[in-house]
C-alpha cells in the first residue's frame, strides 16, 4: 500500500570522491534544452578497458537449443567502492564466468579466482549457465549473485571481503536440476525488508531429447524453435530472513506451465506500491502479473492487453524493460521480439490498461533483426528514456535457409524525441555498425562522469564495453538509495524528480532486459536545469521522504529516513 | 466442437523451425503422416468429449445462439458461464468465427484468468485457426488449463492432437496415456494413442488399439482411417483399401482419404481406380502437390504420358520461402516433385531431362536412395556407366539397390572395354 505520510529528511549526501579526469561532477555548465541534446556517440573500450572475456557457446553439431541463448552480464559493485564492477556470465559447460574489478580509471582487473565466482562446472556436466541477477539478498550491504542455469542455479553469498561463497543448497534457491531458468531477479514482493527471487524458466527440456530440425542435408541442420517444446513454470522464492528462501511459486499464483520464459522485469504498473512482474515469453502469450499485496499474483495480461502483438498473437519475446517513456508518470513496457515482429511497446494507460504503441513509436527498424537485450536510459541526459537493443539470430546457418538474414546483427540506438523513438544508429558510432550475435545487455555509469555505459554480452564472442561519449551538455542526478527498514539497497524504491518544469518517475529496479542486471542506482538526466528542485522518494517499506533545491552532476546516497 | 476446432489443420511438422508458414503453402505429405481435416470427416467423433468438457447437452450446446446474435438475442451481460458454453457452441458450428472465438475467451480470460475451461477451449480455437505458430500457443493454454484443473482431462487430449501436428510423437503418446488412466477406455483417446503407436512404428500395437476403440465406438470415422494407415504400414494393402472404400462409400470425402486411397491404388496396380480417386482429390484441394504428384505417377503408369505431364506442369516449383518455413515439408516435396518427373522424363526417352529432374532431388535430399537409384538406371541408359556405378554403390548403402539384372548389366559394361567412362 502507498505511504500515507512522508517521513522525516535524512539524507546522506556523499560525494563520490577518486572520479576519473574530466569527470562531470558538480559541473555546472550551459546545456541544450531538454530534447534536443547532440547525438550521443558510443566507443568500444572493450580493450582499453583490458576486459579479456570470451563468450563461450558450447556450439556441437546436434545444434541443441541450449546453445542458442547466450549468456548475460551484470554490472555490480560488490566492494561498495562506488564504481560499478561487472560480472560475466559464460554459457557452455567447462567454461568459466568471468568477474572483472573496476579499477576507477576506465579499466578493469579479472578477479574470477579471487573471488571464486567462476563457477567452472566439468564438460560432461551438461550445465549451461544463462543469466545473473544481482542483490542483497542477506542485507549484509554487499551485493549477491545469482546465476541462472539449464541444471541447479547458483546463489553466490558476497562475503563482503572480496569473495564470495556458494550458498545456493543451504538458501534453498538452486531449484531442480530439470529446471532451465534463465532471466532473474531480486524482487521484495512483500515489502518485508528482504529481498525475494524470481527466476523465468524456458523450456521442459530432455538432455536426451534432440529433434532434428531443417533440411537433411549437410550443414543445412538448423536449431530446432520453442513451439515444439513444453514450456516450464517460473519460480517465485520468498526470503525468509534467515538466509533461506520458501519456493512459494504455486502458492503465489505464478507457476504457470505455459510460460516460456526468457525476460523478466519489475514495476509497479498499477501504482498501488507493490511490485508487478512482467515476464517476456518466447513464443507464447507474456504474462503480467499483478501484485495482489498479500503474497499472490493475478496474471493480467489478457486484460491489460500487454500479452501478445497488436494482431492478437503470441510473439518470440526475449528482453523487457519497464520505464515511462511518455512521461505520464506511469510504467511503459518494452519488449523485444523475434524477427518479422515488431519490438513491442505497451504504453501505460493507468487503471491497468495498455495500449500497443508499437507500429506507431518509431520502432520500424526493429522488424528485422531478432532483439535480445535492451534498456531505457536516458543516454543525453535530456531528461527522457532513451533505448539501446542488441540484436542476433538464433540460427547460426540462417542464410541458407534466409539469405537475407545473418546470425550476427546490427544493434539499435533509439533517441527519444517527443515521446517518440529516433533510430540514431548509424551516427552513433562504430558499435552500432559492425555486427555481433548479440544477447545480454546492461547500463551502468562505470566511469562515474555522469553519462550511462552500455555493456553487450554477445554469444561466443568478446563482449562490447560501450563508453558514451555524449557531448557533456545536459545535467543529471544518480541515486544510491541506502534502505535501513526496507531492503538495503532500496529495491522497489519509488522515485520523482522534479527539475526544470518536469517530473521524471523512475524505481529502484536493477532487473530488466535479458539476462542481465543493470547499475542498482538511478540515473536521471534533467537537461538544462541547474537544480533539481525536488527529489521525492516512497521506499517498500512505506516510508516517505523529500529532498529539496538540490544540486544536479553528483551522486547521491540516500539513507532511508 | 472440437471436431471443427481441428478441421483447418493442414500441416503435418516434424519439429517446426522458428518460422511462420503461410496458409497457403500445403507441404507434400507422406502416407505415415496422414491426418484427416476433422471438419469434413468424423465431425462428431469427439462431441462427447466436448459436451463432458463445456458442461453441455449436445442439445443444449447446439441450440446455443452464435456470437454474431448473442447480443441482439439477449442484452443482458450473460454470465462467464453462459458466455463460455456459447463459444464451445460456436467453436463447433461456426469455423468462421474463430477469431470472434479468440476474442470472446480472451475477453472472458480477463475477467477470469483461472478458468479452466476457457483455457482448453482457447487453445482449441487457436488450433482451428490452422496457423502452425498457434501451436505453441495451443499447447501453452491447454498446459494452463490442466494446471489449474488437472481433472480435465479432454485438455490432454487436444494437446496430444498438437503434439502429434508436432511430430512430437513420444510426448503425445504419454499425453494420452496419461488420459487414459484418468479416463479408462475412452474410445477416442485409445484411437488416438493407435495413431501415436503407429507413428512410432509400432504398427501392430496400433491396429490393436484402434480396433479396441471400434469395437467400442464403431462410428469414430478418425479412427477407421488411421487403421487403415496402420494396415498399410503392416504390408495388408488389400485390408487397408478395403478400410478406406468403406469410409468413401460411408460418403467421407476429403483429399486425404481420397489421396491415400489412390496411392494405395496406384501401389496395387490398380490404375484406373487410381486415376478416378486422385482425380476426386485433386478437384477437392487443388492446390495441394502431393495429390497431383500422385495423378501424375498414375497417369505415367497408364501410358498416359501428356496427362502425367499436364499435372506436374501445374506444380510450381518448391519455393525457397517454403524451405525456410518448413524444411521438412520443403525436403518431400522436393524429393517427390524431383522422382516424378525424372520417371515421366525416363518414359519419354528424354534422358538428359530426367537427369536433371533427378538430380534436383538428390540435391533437395542428397540421402535419398531411391534418388540414387533412379539416377544410376538413367546414368546406365546414356551409357555413362562409371557416374551409373557411383550412384548404383550409394544407393545399395542406402538400402534401395539396382535390381539384379540391371546391377549385371552395369557390371558388365563397367568390365567392357571402354566401360569405365
Amino acid at each position: 500500500m502507498s505511504a500515507t505520510t512522508w517521513g522525516a529528511l535524512v539524507v546522506a549526501l556523499v560525494m563520490m570522491t577518486g572520479l576519473v579526469p574530466g569527470s562531470r561532477a558538480g559541473a555546472q555548465r550551459a546545456a541544450a534544452p531538454a530534447g534536443t541534446a547532440a547525438p550521443s556517440r558510443f566507443v568500444d573500450a572493450t580493450t582499453a578497458a583490458k576486459i579479456a572475456f570470451v563468450h563461450d557457446w558450447g556450439a556441437t553439431p546436434n545444434k541443441r537449443i541450449l546453445e542458442t541463448l547466450g549468456s548475460g552480464v551484470a554490472w555490480l559493485d560488490y566492494d561498495n567502492d562506488g564504481f560499478e564492477d561487472l560480472f560475466f556470465v559464460n554459457g557452455a559447460p567447462g567454461s568459466a564466468s568471468a568477474l572483472y574489478h573496476n579499477n576507477h580509471d576506465g579499466t578493469f582487473s579479472n578477479v574470477t579466482a579471487q573471488a571464486g565466482v567462476g563457477g567452472m562446472t566439468p564438460k560432461t556436466s551438461g550445465v549451461y549457465r544463462y543469466g545473473v541477477a544481482v542483490g542483497d539478498f542477506d542485507n549484509n550491504g554487499f551485493l549477491d549473485l545469482y546465476v541462472t542455469a539449464f541444471g541447479a542455479n547458483t546463489l553466490l553469498r558476497n562475503n563482503g571481503n572480496g569473495t564470495f561463497s556458494d550458498v545456493s543448497a543451504a538458501a534453498g534457491v538452486a531449484g531442480p536440476s530439470s529446471d532451465w531458468s534463465t532471466s532473474a531477479g531480486f524482487v521484495d514482493i512483500d515489502r518485508d525488508g528482504d529481498l525475494d527471487l524470481y527466476v523465468a524458466n524456458y523450456l521442459t527440456f530432455r538432455t536426451a531429447d534432440d529433434p532434428f530440425c531443417g533440411l537433411h542435408k549437410e550443414g543445412y541442420r538448423m536449431y530446432c524453435g520453442p513451439t515444439i517444446f513444453d514450456g516450464q513454470a517460473d519460480r517465485l522464492y520468498r526470503n525468509n530472513g534467515n538466509g533461506t528462501f520458501t519456493d512459494i511459486s504455486r502458492a503465489a499464483g505464478i507457476a504457470n506451465p505455459a510460460g516460456k520464459g526468457l525476460g523478466v522485469a519489475f514495476c509497479d504498473v498499477d501504482g498501488d506500491a507493490n511490485v508487478d512482474i512482467y515476464v517476456a515469453n518466447d513464443q507464447v502469450r507474456n504474462f503480467l502479473y499483478r501484485n495482489n499485496g498479500d503474497g499472490t499474483f493475478k496474471d493480467i495480461a489478457y486484460g491489460a492487453g500487454v500479452g501478445f502483438s497488436t494482431d492478437g498473437k503470441p510473439q518470440g519475446s526475449m528482453g523487457v524493460d519497464c520505464a515511462d517513456i511518455d512521461g505520464n508518470g506511469l510504467p511503459d513496457i518494452f519488449v523485444t521480439n523475434f524477427e518479422d515482429e515488431l519490438n513491442s511497446v505497451y504504453r501505460n494507460l493507468g487503471g491497468g490498461a495498455f495500449q500497443d504503441v508499437s507500429a506507431s513509436i518509431g520502432l520500424r527498424t526493429g522488424f528485422g533483426p531478432v532483439g535480445f537485450g535492451a534498456k531505457l536510459f536516458d543516454m543525453d541526459n535530456d531528461g527522457d528514456l532513451d533505448l539501446v537493443i542488441t540484436n542476433g539470430h538464433v540460427i547460426d546457418n540462417v542464410p541458407l535457409y534466409r539469405p537475407a538474414s545473418t546470425f550476427a546483427q546490427r544493434n539499435l540506438l533509439y533517441e527519444n524525441v517527443g515521446g517518440r523513438f529516433l533510430d540514431v544508429s548509424d551516427r552513433s558510432g562504430p558499435p552500432f555498425t559492425a555486427r555481433h550475435v548479440g544477447r545480454g545487455l546492461a547500463v551502468a555509469d562505470f566511469d562515474n562522469d555522469g553519462d550511462l555505459d552500455v555493456v553487450i554480452s554477445n554469444q561466443g564472442e568478446a563482449p562490447i564495453l560501450l563508453k558514451n561519449q555524449s557531448a557533456a551538455t545536459n545535467h543529471w542526478i544518480t541515486l544510491r538509495a541506502r534502505g535501513t527498514k526496507s531492503n538495503r539497497f532500496g529495491l522497489g524504491t519509488h522515485v520523482e524528480v522534479e527539475a526544470g518544469g518536469k517530473r521524471q518517475v523512475a524505481d529502484v529496479n536493477n532487473a530488466a532486459s535479458y539476462l542481465s542486471g543493470n547499475d542498482i542506482r538511478i540515473h536521471v538526466g534533467v537537461g538544462a536545469a541547474i537544480v533539481i528542485d525536488r527529489i521525492t522518494l516512497r521506499w517498500p517499506s512505506g516510508r516517505a521522504q523529500t529532498l529539496t533545491n538540490i544540486k544536479p552532476n553528483q551522486i547521491l546516497t540516500v539513507d532511508e529516513p | 466442437m472440437i471436431v471443427a476446432v481441428l478441421g483447418a489443420r493442414r500441416l503435418i511438422l516434424s519439429h517446426f523451425p522458428r518460422f511462420r508458414v503461410p496458409e497457403s503453402l500445403t507441404p507434400q505429405r507422406t502416407r505415415r503422416h496422414h491426418r484427416l481435416s476433422r471438419t469434413q470427416m468424423g465431425r462428431l467423433d469427439f462431441t462427447a468429449v466436448i459436451w463432458l468438457v463445456a458442461g453441455l447437452t449436445p442439445s443444449a450446446a447446439l441450440c446455443a445462439p452464435a456470437l454474431a446474435t448473442t447480443a441482439q438475442v439477449a442484452p443482458a451481460q450473460p454470465s462467464v458461464e453462459e458466455r463460455l458454453k456459447r463459444v464451445a457452441a460456436d467453436l463447433f458450428v461456426r469455423m468462421d468465427r474463430i477469431g470472434d472465438a479468440i476474442r470472446e475467451l480472451q475477453a472472458i480470460l480477463a475477467i477470469d484468468p483461472r478458468s479452466a475451461q476457457a483455457h482448453m477451449l482457447l487453445g482449441n480455437a487457436y488450433v482451428g485457426e490452422g496457423a502452425p505458430e498457434r501451436k505453441g500457443e495451443a499447447i501453452a493454454e491447454f498446459r494452463q488449463a490442466l494446471e489449474i484443473d488437472p481433472s480435465l482431462v479432454a485438455a490432454r487430449f487436444y494437446m496430444a492432437d498438437v503434439y502429434l501436428d508436432l511430430g512430437r510423437t513420444d510426448m503425445a503418446r504419454d499425453e494420452l496415456q496419461l488420459a487414459l488412466s484418468q479416463a479408462p477406455g475412452q474410445p477416442q483417446f485409445t484411437a488416438l494413442l493407435g495413431e501415436a503407436e503407429r507413428r512410432l512404428g509400432h504398427a501392430p500395437r496400433s491396429v490393436e488399439l484402434i480396433r479396441q476403440a471400434l469395437q467400442a465406438d464403431p462410428s469414430l470415422t478418425e479412427a477407421r482411417y488411421h487403421l487403415s494407415l496402420a494396415l498399410l504400414d503392416l504390408g495388408q494393402h488389400a485390408d487397408a483399401i478395403r478400410e478406406m472404400e468403406q469410409l468413401v462409400q460411408s460418403g467421407v470425402d476429403i483429399p486425404d482419404v481420397q489421396l491415400t486411397l489412390g496411392t494405395a491404388y496406384v501401389d496395387a496396380g490398380r490404375l484406373d481406380a487410381a486415376v478416378t480417386t486422385l482425380t476426386r482429390a485433386a478437384s477437392l484441394a487443388p492446390a495441394r502437390p502431393d495429390i497431383r504428384i500422385q495423378l501424375a505417377r498414375g497417369y505415367r503408369l497408364k501410358g498416359l504420358l501428356r496427362e502425367a505431364d499436364a499435372q506436374l506442369a501445374l506444380l510450381p516449383a518448391p519455393g525457397s520461402a517454403l524451405m525456410i518455413q518448413n524444411p521438412v515439408a520443403y525436403q518431400r516435396l522436393s524429393v517427390a516433385r524431383g522422382l516424378e518427373l525424372g520417371e515421366l522424363r525416363m518414359a519419354q526417352g528424354r534422358l538428359l531431362e530426367a537427369t536433371t529432374a533427378f538430380t534436383k532431388a538428390l540435391e533437395a535430399d542428397p540421402e535419398q536412395g531411391r534418388t540414387h537409384e533412379r539416377l544410376a538406371e538413367v546414368y546406365l541408359r546414356r551409357g555413362e556407366y562409371r557416374l551409373a556405378l557411383d550412384h548404383a554403390v550409394r544407393a545399395a548403402v542406402l538400402g534401395v539397390p539396382l535390381a539384379a539384372d540391371r546391377r549385371l548389366l552395369l557390371d558388365q559394361k563397367i568390365a567392357a572395354p571402354g566401360g569405365s567412362k
